[in-house]
């Protein structure tokens, strides 16, 4: 406690100093962990790319006049392709509407048709097969449900069903999308249920331009992707143009990295300027605080206590600027952030407060009292 | 009566590239409680050296030292640490007070690294009696740049007491004073000799020294006489 009480008038010496380091230091670190995060989404999306390069993926642009209009045929057919035994596509939404009981929850819930599951590996050990229609997973860091619980899908406006939970996605879970901004989305927050389209309609109102968005065929054969653009063409006003997903995400992904690491780099360099600056101005306080600490060691303070001194300065001028940055991804959307973001960003939290700390404790650690003493 | 302080062949060799230089030889010395102790000689003959051994302030490169019976050659950083806060009070030269701290925060510092936790009740009892002691209760709020000469010696002198060491060193107490102060501080000095301090000072004022119940004089990193 002692020791905070000297640092608070060290602060005060070098408040200017202090400030100016505290505010530059911010800044970097803010843009910092932005940057931090996209590596690490980066680094998720090339383990996601990597699992789907054994699949042929195609999805479609979907484009459409103002007006909709939508034959039965077309549910049929989304019936028929997003069922639990077509194993040639898959697809997935975020529902927003939702049960007052998951309304009340505030977790975020993706359906997943066909192959959804299989394509991302989502499915927890151990979990049994089965032929119910839905089957709730959740992620690793729900909190409010647990295995067994029950939840209740649909929608107000139709009917709804009690599910029980099933089991939890593995840890860091995510699928790539075709969306730029979050082409990447994690699970570990999140509700999956996993079922067919035909099951998901009983107890939602369909958006089916949505849908149609987030469809994907699996090593289909060009004719059948085809044929399924024209028959939804046929049946509705929405046109559908397949793309290659794999050839889209790995360019984008490509893209996202080049674009992370040279900001990643730059932010690096500023960061690196302000950590020599900062270490720079630390050892003139050091050496404007030399005296002083020999007279707190002739009268009993042991090396210990002006390392801790010395390493509470550096913790106070660090810490805002990191706490700044982990605030930053507390209010990223969960599903945007994967774990070890948190962690890199308090392992470099450490890093940092430990570089700028070595040499001035090495320099305090060769102190000659008695040499000290004796300076003006 | 036992030995308070037992020096025996202490040596301080300083090396630097290829050089040696002996700051002190070979000392051999005892003093006594309550005794006081004139440490004198020509300047560069290691008599500030000896004093910052004795106050555990450098180690001795080669020799023995005990004090209260404990050799404090063999004790521990941390340990060296607890007995300069707990044995010995230190007067130097220069006041060796930190300029932007009050007469009171600087008079603080010994009880702050104490081992006995004292409680910020009974330090500030502490602080102002010592202060009261140097006949500075009224400077207690006084930054030590604003204070004089002779009253940063005096507040110097109140840290020394505050933690009621045995020992009282003090190297050159008077070399920045005026006649004045000095003899202020002579007789501060002599006061806590006549409490049971046992004090011992590197000093070139012979008035000093005179005052002392034994000189020690040291010439060339060795004792010539006492």
């Amino acid at each position: 406690m002692k020791q905070v009480r000297f640092v608070v008038i060290d602060i005060m010496r070098n408040f200017p100093a202090v400030v100016f380091f505290i505010g530059v230091l911010t800044f970097a670190v803010y843009y910092l962990v932005i940057y931090v995060n996209e590596t690490m989404l980066y680094r998720d999306i090339v383990t996601q790319i990597d699992r789907i390069q054994g699949y042929e993926i195609v999805d479609f642009n979907v484009i459409h006049p103002p007006e909709l209009l939508i034959e039965s045929e077309v549910t049929h057919l989304l019936d028929s392709t997003l069922s639990a035994e077509n194993t040639q596509s898959y697809a997935v939404i975020e529902q927003l509407n939702l049960s007052p009981q998951l309304n009340e929850l505030d977790i975020p819930l993706f359906y997943g048709f066909g192959q959804f599951s299989q394509v991302f590996n989502l499915d927890p050990k151990g979990l049994a097969d089965s032929d119910a229609p839905f089957t709730v997973l959740i992620g690793t860091k729900v909190r409010a449900l647990d295995i067994g619980d029950v939840i209740t899908i649909g929608d107000q406006f139709s009917n709804t069903i009690d599910v029980p939970v099933a089991g939890r996605v593995p840890r860091n879970a995510c699928f790539v999308k075709r969306d730029w901004d979050t082409f990447i989305e994690y699970l570990d927050h999140s509700i999956v249920v996993l079922t067919s389209f035909a099951h998901w309609r009983e107890h939602h109102l369909m958006d089916i331009g949505s849908l149609l968005q987030n469809i994907h065929f699996i090593n289909a054969p060009e004719d059948d992707v085809f044929a399924f653009a024209e028959a939804v063409a046929a049946g509705s006003t929405f046109q559908l143009r397949p793309n290659n997903f794999n050839k889209y995400i790995r360019e984008k992904a490509i893209a996202f990295r080049d674009s992370a690491m040279r900001q990643f780099v730059l932010n690096s360099i500023t960061f690196a300027v302000v950590g020599v600056a900062m270490v720079s101005n630390l050892l003139m306080l050091l050496d404007r605080n030399l005296r002083e600490y020999a007279i707190h060691r002739v009268y009993g303070a042991t090396h210990w206590d002006l390392y801790l001194r010395t390493l509470i300065y550096i913790f106070l001028i660090v810490l805002p600027s990191f706490a700044v940055g982990y605030l930053r991804l507390l209010t990223t959307p969960h599903t945007l952030v994967p774990t070890q973001s948190k962690l890199a960003i308090l392992i470099m939290a450490v890093l940092a407060i430990g570089l700028a700390a070595v040499y001035p404790l090495i320099k305090l650690k060769k102190q000659e009292i008695a040499t000290d003493l004796r300076r003006e | 009566m036992s030995h308070l302080i037992e020096a025996s062949g202490l040596q301080k060799v300083y090396r630097s590239g290829g050089s040696i230089t002996y700051a002190v030889r070979d000392i051999s010395l005892t003093i006594k409680p309550g005794e006081s102790v004139a440490i004198i000689g020509p300047s560069g003959c290691g008599k500030t050296t000896l004093i910052n051994m004795i106050g555990l302030l450098i180690n001795p490169t080669q020799g023995k030292l005990l004090i209260n019976s404990v050799d404090v050659t063999k004790l521990t950083r941390k340990q060296r640490a607890e007995h300069r806060n707990k044995v010995f009070g230190y007067v130097v030269q220069d006041f060796a007070l930190i300029e932007d701290f009050s007469a009171y925060h600087n008079v603080e510092i010994p009880l702050l690294y104490s081992k006995e936790k004292v409680k910020r009740k009974e330090r500030r009892r502490r602080i102002l009696e010592a202060l009261n002691q140097v006949g500075l209760r009224e400077k207690v709020s006084t930054r030590a740049k604003n204070l004089s000469g002779g009253e940063r010696q005096r507040v110097a002198i109140a840290r020394a007491l505050v933690n009621s060491p045995h020992i009282i060193l003090a190297d050159e107490p008077t070399g920045s004073l005026d006649s004045v102060n000095a003899e202020e501080v002579i007789r501060l000095l002599n006061e806590l000799v006549a409490e049971g301090k046992t004090l011992i000072l590197v000093t070139h004022n012979s008035i000093l020294a005179e005052q002392c119940s034994r000189q020690i004089e040291i010439y060339d990193g060795e004792v010539r006489g006492g």
